[in-house]
């Protein structure tokens, strides 16, 4: 175990380092970083080098990359070139509302996911089969950008249900803070769940026409207890996977989402670097998304042999 | 299967452990506290005496005024849902555009000068010229001493500005500061008349007019010409100090004093309302003041929530979420009918323009004669049809440029267009130049874009020439029949064939985004060239500040599209300098230019600065000029597109919306909570 774990430990760092190159090397793909912060041509001589030496710029690109590297490993990513602040205190600012939308999600994905998946492989050819594969089949196929609109003009616009976006207000109740999840949860949700549903019921179905459920069975074992504990403990190895990952995901990159519903998260903050060529704040969330996902990714594997001996040393 | 049961009722846990997760974070701390890095201090001051809470950090604070308390909406909060809330950008040096304009527009900045309606012969509206953009603010008045002439470069003379007192700087802790001339003088040092690495929007003409201010008393400030200007303060919409176009803000040299560059992200200012908490493209905050020396909102709190997606605009709008929101066109004619109010006169409109970037024909600084070398984007070879090679010995270089070397690999420099040994415009590369960018030109039906896209609440823009051209609208009263470009298909066919290029030729667009510029007039112009000629042009739609340093540098080189141009609501008043800025080499560190450069711009502005604003040499000065832009032809306009704003008729009872280039004046709003 403790090999497997140290092998695991050494690709993550690897990892890591080898995003830290590419970050690198594409932020100097754009040319000489001066040029985001002075204008060409109405600067002196002076400042121009003056720059140079603040950034490093009057050193090899190997010795660059450790400085640049040095810094980032502080905490140091520079300032946005478009607000001015820390890139570091701007992931302070938008980081909450992802995780909150982010777990929101997750949150939907599992208590849908899960259940209907079960129920689906459970009563398969049934009713409740029928529903469940109609709900990942609309989950797969609907757009998130579409599905957001449909439910604020259905659930906001016209039903007055539920608010059509933002995150509310500081001084509103937690039960209506809560109101404003719904919708965005749903439409960054609903794809992945529709996954989830799709992982569990074909491993639940897998896991049901196996030996020791059959001989459970045969030993009087009651339906739920076989269902629920049984074999729904054996199945769930492959979306515990999932689901990690899409954590990891819904918090990095659901950039249509926070658009459609005015919320003001990380990826959307992530493409107003990019189209501002607000390049500290760029590569931070590069490097925040590259740990978030590659940590996610070493956790699971950790979780998944502990849970799988038969694969603990593999 | 034996170990995978036991430790599989972890697994139970992780739901769990996620609800309740969430739970804490939506529910528990208020991300409100998340974010306010800059702000200097975190209490938030009771909206009906600002001041009287925490103290601002080491200022000297200063016993609140009395003052009257708000009225119908005492304690009520106005929300405002728009398409761009920007970041808190404080500090001149390095105040770009377009975020510098909010400070200002949404009433927590102050400039020198305002606007004020003349509503004679305007239909009530009022329109922004130079009578009605010149009207005191924080400057009460201002008087010239200038020299007989202005031939000596080092005696352009001074004007003395008479400052408001009693006026106050607030921050988010409530009054901090009083205002006096220093930070007058200090705000237009920072963005660039005393600063040479400014790269405010307005740097070039803080810099290029003026070369030092200075406060001669507490409140009197004296700005020393570095060229004079006699529309500096307004300039026809683009001088430095109005309200009517992009200007330098008044921020508060002594709190730089206390807080150094901090003051960057500190919102700060003497306007009707004071930032409590500016979240950069979310949410903005802000309070009422109650001892405002013009205004006075009737309401306790003013929220501006950013919402790009204009189907969340909409919707908020419908939901009693905002009261006040922008929403597309499109939505408008439901918006009525279910008994939303627009603005009366939908007077925010914003002229569609194009520019034919790399353009660059200056070679000489026109001030002290020394070389400019080539720009970095001129590029007059095959690969960019629209940019000509007014220099006669480079008439053998090799426009297929197969090294893609700059200037088409001559580097001929040193002379300018009074060179006529060395420069024409008449040359076989500038003609078929020309030609191209006619042929683009004269293949947009403007009316039928006007008809279809905006929906007919915005008019077509005839006039060609270029920069800024009010004259080029069709509604001044300069405006010349002659130099109309309507739309003619055959004469645009005829153009593309004298210019030597072939249909099919694939160009970039550039359709910046988050400056106003229309992508649905963008789409409709490039179907139109494809249509009519059959170019390919493809549209880049990347943001404006991401492209903004090729301007200040001088190394952008497509066609491009901007809001920045001549519409209805411009200045009515004939006569006055022309061009005011952006269109010849200046030494600045900041200073836009479109991407087109030539000293016979510079001449203009040299001539037409000193000359009697109005006056028959002037006009016919400017006619001049402006037969020449329309010649060169390295501009039009398109179409005037309209910013249409919703208000919830229960809560917005009126509004002094001003025909501004962003949503303002939300101190005028006359609220009513709702029953």
């Amino acid at each position: 175990m403790k090999t497997f774990v140290l092998r695991r430990l050494f690709f993550t760092i690897l990892s890591v380092i080898a995003a830290t190159l590419i970050v690198f090397s594409m932020s100097r793909l754009q040319g000489d970083p001066r040029y985001l912060f002075l204008a060409s041509g109405y600067t002196t001589q002076e400042q121009w080098d003056a720059w140079g030496r603040e950034f490093g710029l009057d050193k090899p690109l190997v010795m660059q990359y450790f400085i640049w590297l040095g810094k980032a490993l502080t905490g140091d990513f520079g300032k946005s070139l478009k607000s001015g602040y820390e890139s570091t205190e701007m992931l302070r600012i938008f980081a909450p509302a992802s995780l909150q939308l982010g777990l929101a999600a997750w949150v939907f994905v599992l208590i849908t996911g899960v259940p209907l998946g079960v129920l689906s492989a459970v009563k398969r050819g049934s009713l409740w089969d029928l529903v469940g594969r109609t709900f990942a089949v609309f989950g797969q196929a609907l757009p998130p950008f579409w599905l957001g609109i449909m439910l604020i003009l259905i659930f906001a616009v016209q039903l007055e249900w539920l608010p059509p976006g933002t995150r509310g207000d500081d001084d509103d109740s937690i039960l209506s803070r809560l109101s404003y999840f719904v919708l965005p949860a749903i439409t960054l949700g609903w794809l992945a769940s529709a996954g989830l549903m799709r992982l569990v019921r074909s491993s639940m179905l897998e896991v049901l026409d196996s030996e020791f459920v059959k001989l459970a069975r045969a030993k009087g074992v009651g339906n739920t207890t076989l269902i629920w504990k049984h074999a729904l403990k054996n199945s769930l190895i492959p979306p515990l996977t999932f689901s990690a990952l899409i954590m990891a995901a819904f918090i990095a990159g659901t950039v249509v989402t926070e658009t459609v519903f005015a919320w003001p998260g990380l990826g959307f903050m992530t493409v107003q670097a990019i189209i501002n060529n607000d390049f500290p704040v760029m590569t931070t969330a590069v490097m925040m998304f590259t740990i978030l996902y590659v940590t996610t990714v070493f956790v699971v594997d950790i979780l998944y042999a502990f849970i799988d001996p038969r694969i603990r040393y593999s | 299967m034996r170990t995978i049961g036991k430790k599989g009722r972890f697994l139970w846990l992780l739901p769990l452990a996620a609800i309740i997760a969430f739970a804490v974070i939506a529910c528990g701390g208020a991300p409100a506290e998340d974010a306010a890095p800059a702000a200097p201090a975190p209490a938030a001051p009771a909206p009906a005496a600002p001041a009287q809470s925490a103290p601002a950090p080491a200022a000297t604070a200063v016993p609140a005024q009395a003052a009257p308390a708000p009225a119908s909406g005492e304690g009520a909060t106005l929300t405002v849902v728009l398409d761009n809330v920007g970041s808190p950008l404080y500090r001149n040096e390095k105040a770009t555009w377009p975020d510098n304009m909010m400070n200002y527009y949404y009433g927590f900045q102050e400039l020198l000068v305002t606007w004020e309606p003349n509503t004679a012969g305007d239909g009530g509206k009022g329109k922004v010229s130079d009578e009605t953009c010149e009207a005191p603010m924080l400057a009460l008045s201002w008087e010239y001493d200038l020299p007989p002439n202005f031939d000596d470069p080092d005696n352009q003379g001074t004007v003395t500005v008479n400052l408001r007192q009693g006026v106050d700087f607030y921050v988010a802790d409530g009054k901090h500061s009083e205002f006096t001339a220093e930070d007058a003088a200090w705000s237009f040092n920072d963005a660039g008349s005393n600063n040479p690495a400014a790269t405010h929007s307005n740097a070039g003409e803080a810099g290029d007019w003026f070369k030092l201010w200075e406060a001669t008393d507490k409140y009197t400030l004296k700005g020393h010409f570095r060229n004079y200007i006699a529309d500096w303060l307004n300039g026809g919409g683009a001088g430095i100090s109005s309200m009517c176009g992009d200007a330098i803000g008044i921020v508060s040299k002594s709190l730089y004093d206390e807080i150094g560059d901090d003051i960057l992200t500190t919102p700060h200012g003497t306007g009707p309302f004071f930032v409590q908490e500016w979240r950069p493209n979310e949410l903005i905050e802000a309070t009422s003041r109650v001892d405002h020396w013009n205004n006075n909102p009737n309401f306790a709190f003013l929220k501006l929530r950013q919402a790009s997606e204009a189907a969340q605009r909409t919707a908020l709008l419908q939901t009693g979420q905002a009261d006040i929101s922008m929403v597309s066109i499109q939505d408008v004619a439901d918006l009525q009918s279910e008994g939303f109010k627009f603005h009366d006169g939908l007077n925010q409109i914003l002229g569609q323009f194009i520019y034919m970037a790399g353009n660059y024909w200056s070679y000489k600084d026109p001030q002290t004669g020394d070389p400019v070398e080539l720009r970095e984007g001129f590029y007059p070879d095959d690969e960019h049809p629209w940019i000509g090679d007014p220099r006669i010995e480079c008439a053998d270089a090799d426009r297929s440029n197969p090294s893609g070397a700059l200037g088409s690999g001559c580097d001929a420099i040193g002379f300018d267009y009074q060179d006529t040994d060395k420069f024409s415009y008449e040359t076989e590369h500038m003609q078929k130049a020309k030609a191209f960018r006619e042929a683009l030109i004269y293949a947009i039906d403007r009316d039928l874009i006007g008809e279809t896209i905006v929906s007919g609440y915005g008019g077509a823009i005839y006039g060609t020439g270029h920069g800024g051209g009010i004259a080029f609208h069709q509604s001044h009263p300069e405006y010349k029949d002659k130099w109309a470009a309507q739309f003619d298909p055959t004469i645009a066919q005829q153009k593309l064939a004298e210019s030597g290029v072939e249909p099919g030729f694939e160009f970039e667009y550039y359709c910046p985004a988050g400056n106003g510029t229309s992508i649905e007039v963008c789409q409709a112009v490039v179907g139109m060239w494809e249509e009519h000629l059959g170019l390919k042009p493809y549209i880049d739609n990347t943001a404006y500040s991401s492209r903004r340093p090729t301007m200040v540098g001088r190394s952008i080189k497509s066609v491009w599209q901007t809001s920045w141009g001549p519409n209805s609501a411009q200045s009515k008043d004939p006569g006055g300098t022309i061009p005011v800025c952006c269109l010849w080499p200046i030494a600045s560190a900041g200073g836009y230019n479109a991407g087109i450069e030539d000293n016979n711009f510079y001449n203009d502005f040299d001539v037409t600065r000193i000359q009697d604003k109005g006056s028959d040499e002037n006009l016919a000065q400017r006619e001049e000029i402006m037969d020449r832009w329309f010649y060169l032809k390295t501009g039009t306009g398109i179409v005037e597109v309209p910013t249409l704003i919703g208000m919830n008729p229960d809560t917005v009872q009126d509004w002094g919306l001003k025909p501004w280039r962003l949503t303002n004046s939300f101190d005028t709003v006359v609220y009513q909570p709702p029953q």
